[in-house]
């Protein structure tokens, strides 16, 4: 580089000056734009001699204080002195329009600034190109106005170019999408059956169709589809043109508007899920309730075999139920509805109600099928029957128990009259209060347990010290009582709301099985009953623990049985203790668990929610 | 002749009614009492595998409750079957129950080592139907 300018100033001589100067068009004006020099083709341009333009104003350049932006521009840069380059328009003398590729130059001589405007006339191109953009503006205007949409697309329906904008997406974002993109999935069929006609028979195809619009408007449409050739006589495109006939289809607002509703209807249900399936089986229609129930969208599903939404497992008793159903509805009798197990898109199986009715359309016939689904009601069944078991078994568990006692009295009371010496028959009549005071317990525990459904029952805050005090006071009769020490530890520092009776029923029956089965007392043993309540996080923690006999490892599974009663004969009970507290926590939603070490004790821990 | 009474009910109450009923019918007895379907099976176990033993103290009555914690009666009856030998052949066995409902009694009748189902209490009157099985006439 620096070798070439440095050989450069021998070889700009005058000459080659010269020839720049009269191949191109150059003026030099001074800072206020008056002409200091022209050439004589620029002159020559402007239709005028250097004589009457030295000392005049550039009428190209304007004045500094022309308000046009360019101008503006202008003068900013080259009064910074820096080069400005831009497109300029003006007339010659006899009143020519002309547009200059100007380049002004600021250079500096003996302390004074001047400018050198270098010229080229695009008078020629700049016409051209604003004629050419008319054109272009004049054809657009034209495509959009018209009230067709037309497409050009392959074979596949890829679209590669449009007239207009189709419900507001740009041209160019249209191209590169399909056809099949923004018509409803309904129409698919006939679109596609036509574009391959065209492919195939290479002759334009003109054939009409309904879709339904946003608002669910039924929409007819006259359709030209004609191939495109190349050079060699190949189908390469097609252009595709969709015309609005809705309005000469001779269909009244009326009618229009009450399609429009029931199709509105319809596509919103989302309580049943319906589906309409043509003859074939194949699923024409589909709603809401059907896209939330099996997870398919329209786009998915239309055109699949209905059996795709019945379970696989159960898809051969399935379609036999169909089948009868179609035969019945073929003979004119209403069809059963029936139970079938459906299949979601992702795998999961549920229970329908599904009826099928038979519809038809223009003479074809459809199937239109309605089904509910029954998940719920039938977890619902399934949790009633269990229910129902549960209250066979108290009533037949509480009939039987309940007759215990009075049978054992009865018979006591049978020897009693036969007893003459009066020492043995003061023995039977301690039995006699002792079998009475079982069934009295018994009646007792039974009438707690039937509370627990009993829901007129208020909820109020509980005070777990009153409640933990009032318990423990009532089992002071218990003969183990005295030896037992008490640990008792209540942390709840915002109020607890519940039913105090179920509560109070809860720590009754744990501290009194800890009392029940506490050990002796030994010089190295201390029968401990632990009482822990703590509230955090909503959730109320109730542990009672003591160490006493524990439950053996077998029987830890059954402990909560109705009517399970222990192992261990020296004890008494009713068997529905345990039961009962496994009742009331179940109803308020918690959970309950026990850990036992036979000979070490047992600790009873449960989790409440706090009500909402 | 002396009969053996084995007794099977988890309320201690009955098991003394049972024994004074049985006492009371004043003929040669001797009964065993047990709180648990449990434990008598061990003692049943216990005199069979003691062959040497004279069979003196094979029971020939059971008087068998229904309803106890851990063993049931049924249970029991399963686990009798087990170590029926020649010996525990001829043991007659009772169920008591203080129920009457339907399904108990017709379940008691389905067991083939069970012979008879008493509802509780146990009477003079019921005791001396099992007597009469024995063609034992009570010296009353």
């Amino acid at each position: 580089m620096e070798a070439i300018k440095y050989n450069l100033p021998s070889r700009l001589n005058e000459s080659v000056l010269d020839v720049i100067v009269e191949n191109s068009m150059v003026s030099i004006v001074d800072s206020f734009g008056r002409i200091e020099y022209v050439n004589e083709s620029f002159c020559s341009l402007l239709e005028s001699n250097a004589s009457e333009l030295l000392g005049e104003t550039l009428e190209l350049l304007k004045s500094p204080r022309h308000i046009e932006l360019v101008y503006k521009n202008l003068w900013k840069s080259i009064k910074s002195r820096q080069k400005w380059n831009g497109i300029l328009s003006t007339k010659t003398s006899s009143g020519k329009s002309i547009t200059l590729d100007t380049i002004i130059v600021p250079i500096k001589t003996d302390n004074y600034w001047s400018y050198v405007i270098k010229y080229k006339d695009i008078t020629l191109h700049y016409n051209e190109n604003v004629k050419l953009l008319e054109r272009d503006n004049k054809s657009q205007t034209f495509l959009e106005n018209m009230p067709l949409h037309i497409f050009s697309i392959t074979k596949y329906g890829k679209i590669l170019d449009a007239n207009k904008k189709i419900c507001n997406i740009e041209i160019v974002d249209v191209i590169g999408t399909y056809v099949y993109d923004h018509i409803n999935p309904s129409c698919y069929e006939v679109l596609k059956n036509n574009i391959d006609i065209v492919f195939k028979d290479k002759i334009p195809k003109q054939f009409e169709f309904f879709d339904f619009d946003e608002n669910e408007r039924k929409t007819f449409y006259s359709s030209i589809i004609s191939p495109v050739f190349n050079n060699l006589g190949v189908v390469v495109t097609a252009t595709i043109c969709f015309h609005e006939i809705t309005d000469y289809k001779g269909l009244s607002e009326d009618l229009q508007y009450k399609e429009a509703k029931y199709r509105s209807i319809y596509k919103s249900l989302n309580v049943g899920i319906n589906v309409v399936a043509d003859d074939k089986g194949k699923i024409r229609e589909w709603n809401k309730g059907a896209k939330l129930a099996f997870g398919y969208s329209e786009t998915e599903i239309l055109g699949r075999p209905i059996t795709v939404l019945t379970s696989k497992k159960y898809r051969e008793p399935n379609i036999k139920e169909l089948i009868i159903a179609i035969r019945k509805i073929k003979e004119n009798q209403d069809a059963d509805i029936i139970e079938i197990q459906c299949l979601r898109k992702n795998g999961e199986e549920f229970p329908v109600e599904f009826t099928l009715n038979r519809l038809r359309v223009n003479g074809e016939t459809m199937y239109c099928a309605l089904m509910i689904d029954i998940t719920k009601r039938k977890s619902l069944e399934i949790k009633l029957n269990q229910k129902r078991k549960d209250l066979e078994q108290f009533l037949y568990r509480s009939a039987h128990d309940l007759r215990a006692p009075f049978s054992s009295a009865q018979g006591l009371v049978n020897l009693l009259k036969e007893e003459n010496n009066k020492e043995q028959a003061e023995v039977i009549i301690e039995m006699l209060s002792t079998t009475i005071n079982t069934g009295k317990a018994l009646s007792n525990n039974l009438s707690e347990a039937s509370m627990i459904s009993a829901k007129n029952y208020e909820d109020t805050y509980i005070n777990f010290h009153k409640t933990t005090n009032d318990v423990i006071e009532n089992l002071s009769d218990h003969e183990n009582f005295k030896f037992i020490d008490f640990k008792i530890d209540i942390d709840v520092q915002q109020p607890f709301k519940s039913k105090p009776e179920l509560i109070n029923s809860i720590f009754q029956n744990l501290i009194e099985n800890a009392v029940k089965y506490s050990k002796e007392p030994s010089e190295n043993h201390t029968p401990i009953i632990d009482i822990a309540v703590k509230y955090r996080n909503e959730e109320l923690m109730i542990v009672i623990s003591d160490n006493g006999i524990g439950i053996k490892k077998q029987c830890i599974k059954n402990i909560f049985d109705l009517y399970y009663k222990s192992c261990d004969k020296d004890v008494s009970g009713s068997g529905l203790g345990l039961y009962i507290v496994k009742s009331i926590v179940e109803s308020f939603d918690g959970n309950i668990k026990v850990n036992s070490d036979f000979n070490n004790g047992a600790c009873f821990k449960i989790h409440l929610p706090q009500l909402k | 002749m002396k009969l053996n009474f084995m007794l099977i009910d988890d309320n201690n109450i009955d098991l003394f009614i049972n024994q004074k009923i049985i006492e009371n019918s004043k003929i040669l007895s001797n009964i065993r009492a047990f709180t648990s379907a449990n434990s008598a099976v061990k003692y049943l176990k216990g005199l069979e595998e003691n062959t040497g033993i004279n069979n003196i103290n094979i029971p020939d009555v059971i008087f068998l409750d229904i309803n106890m914690p851990e063993m049931s009666g049924f249970k029991f009856i399963r686990e009798f079957n087990k170590l029926k030998t020649e010996k525990m052949k001829s043991i007659k066995i009772y169920m008591l129950s203080s129920s009457t409902y339907f399904k108990d009694v017709q379940k008691v009748k389905q067991e083939e080592t069970c012979i008879g189902y008493i509802v509780k209490p146990l009477t003079k009157e019921t005791i001396h139907n099992v007597l009469s099985e024995f063609n034992i006439t009570q010296t009353a």
